[in-house]
């Protein structure tokens, strides 16, 4: 595991950065059980709770601050539009999250009609597909055969759906309006969008696992990164029970808040296993 | 495509690292960076067999490595700020330290550990060719230092006059990133796709290389 230690800037990034994004994503599907036609008190309330998301991507960025040698210059890497699969990453971050903090400082300012803000949390949950597909992409590098296969941007996806949907299931909950808009369309697409996420993320992680198996000499690394990795599927399984009891049963505060943090550490260490599972086909 | 291209003799090194630190002390390069090293690659086993006879497959050698200035160089292509281009003049690869941000995908990418990011530094640092001595007419320091001249540098048709395109174990196939470093190898030279059954190859000085 020791090439994921030097890479935890990254993993906190593509953690954080993701699930935070993924949020806008579980706030989409809540539009149409009227998420936005709350009292005006509880949209307030949803308007402070959407800092989640934003401190989570901007934490995010930050971390990855510290993963540079010299963060001063990061606006360089614009530099590679179009070839660098890190510049494509970082522009379509950059997107999301100007739209985001766009979207959040108007809403708190009281600025945003209904039509705008369905407008907007649509677009960003599509940017947030997007952010994480290229969060994965990224690491589409040739002489990396482990990290250069569609299980990486499956993961990250998967990670954005069900973080996503764990902590947008927060926010609903602290603004007391997950009993309103969980009705049955909402408690379909919701569900099916936990295990979309789930599926996505367990697939590209075993993804991951088996092509790191295949490679010989690789054996020791991928030996010391299996307990991890059993670990985080564990998590990933058991958050998706806790987001998909909080939907289908009575919701409750504590079920949704563990969820989150169990969602969190298991693709923190899914993150981590990624990274410690960086095979090259040189030296 | 690159001008100039390396040239290695497995037939003449004896590991002796000279290369190495002539390039060391050239660069000013402290503990933990090397710009070129040597891998010393070893394997195989000795066995008596039922009537007492001894036979072994044994082998060593050593593959003496720095960026291979590849034609298709993967840090050029991952690289975020272009920080990492070619040289215009001797299309030798370099990186522009006022432009890198020290992200490391260079040295991710790179399957011969060419590039490495120096944190002090701020910057992704490598081997350059020597190209300010090339425009010179000069050889790099390491192909000057060697004792027993199993290196060499020149154009790429002079080298391929040589030996062959890099395509010896522990390096990476040639398809890769087509480096442009020449070897004659050794008599114990395997491929670099190792055939299966090959008898426990490894690296021996993982600590100096890795
Ligand atoms: S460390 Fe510098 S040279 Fe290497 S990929 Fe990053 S920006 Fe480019």
């Amino acid at each position: 595991m020791e090439h994921a230690y030097a890479e935890l800037p990254l993993a906190a990034f593509s953690t954080l950065a993701s699930i935070g994004a993924g949020v806008f994503v579980a706030l989409a599907l809540a539009i149409p059980g009227g998420l936005f036609s709350s009292s005006p008190e509880k949209l307030k309330k949803i308007d402070r709770l959407t800092a989640i998301p934003v401190l989570l991507v901007g934490v995010g960025f930050i971390a990855a601050m510290f993963h540079l040698a010299t963060p001063l210059n990061a606006l360089n890497a614009l530099n590679g539009v179009g070839r660098s699969p890190l510049t494509n990453e970082v522009v379509v971050g950059l997107a999301f999250m100007v739209v985001a903090l766009a979207y959040w400082v108007a809403a708190l300012t009281g600025r945003l009609g209904l039509g705008v803000r369905k407008a907007l949390v649509s677009v960003l949950a599509v940017l947030a597909v997007f952010f994480a597909g290229f969060i994965g992409l990224a690491y589409a590098i040739p002489t990396i055969p482990t990290w250069n296969t569609p299980f990486a941007p499956a993961s990250m996806l998967g990670y954005c759906l069900l973080g996503g949907s764990l902590f947008g299931l927060l926010i609903l909950q602290a603004a007391d309006v997950l009993k309103d808009v969980a009705s049955g369309s909402f408690k379909v697409l919701f569900v099916a969008l936990g295990l979309l996420g789930a599926a996505a993320a367990v697939i590209g992680t075993l993804g991951l696992f088996m092509v790191a198996g295949g490679i010989e000499a690789a054996g020791h690394q991928v030996a010391a990164a299996l307990p991890w990795l059993v670990g985080s599927i564990a998590g990933l399984v058991l958050s998706l029970a806790l987001a998909v009891i909080s939907v289908v049963r009575v919701p409750r505060l504590g079920v949704v808040a563990l969820g989150c943090l169990v969602v969190l550490c298991s693709v923190f260490v899914g993150r981590l296993v990624f990274y410690a599972l960086y095979i090259t086909v040189g030296v | 495509m690159s001008t100039y291209g390396f040239y290695f003799d497995g037939t003449r090194c004896t590991a002796c690292k000279t290369c190495v630190y002539a390039c060391k002390d050239k660069n000013d390069l402290g503990l933990g960076f090397a710009y070129r090293k040597v891998f010393e690659y070893t394997g195989g086993s000795t066995n008596r067999d039922g009537g007492g006879a001894i036979s072994t497959d044994c082998f060593a050698y050593s593959v003496s490595l720095s960026c291979n200035h590849c034609d298709d160089a993967v840090c050029i292509e991952v690289c975020p700020t272009a920080a990492m281009h070619r040289d215009p003049e001797t299309e030798l690869v370099c990186v522009d330290a006022k432009v890198c941000i020290g992200c490391g995908y260079c040295a991710l990418s790179c399957p011969y550990r060419a590039p490495k990011v120096d944190r002090e530094k701020g910057h992704s640092v490598k081997c350059d060719g020597c190209h300010h001595l090339v425009k010179n007419d000069e050889a790099p320091v390491c192909v000057l230092a060697c004792p027993t001249r199993a290196l060499g540098f020149g154009t790429i048709p002079d080298m391929q006059a040589k030996g062959e395109q890099a395509n010896i174990a522990p390096l990476p196939t040639k398809e890769y990133t087509k480096p442009n470093m020449f070897i004659k190898p050794s008599k114990d030279a395997l491929p670099a796709a190792l055939p299966a059954g090959t008898n426990n190859a490894f690296i021996a000085n993982p600590l100096e290389v890795l």
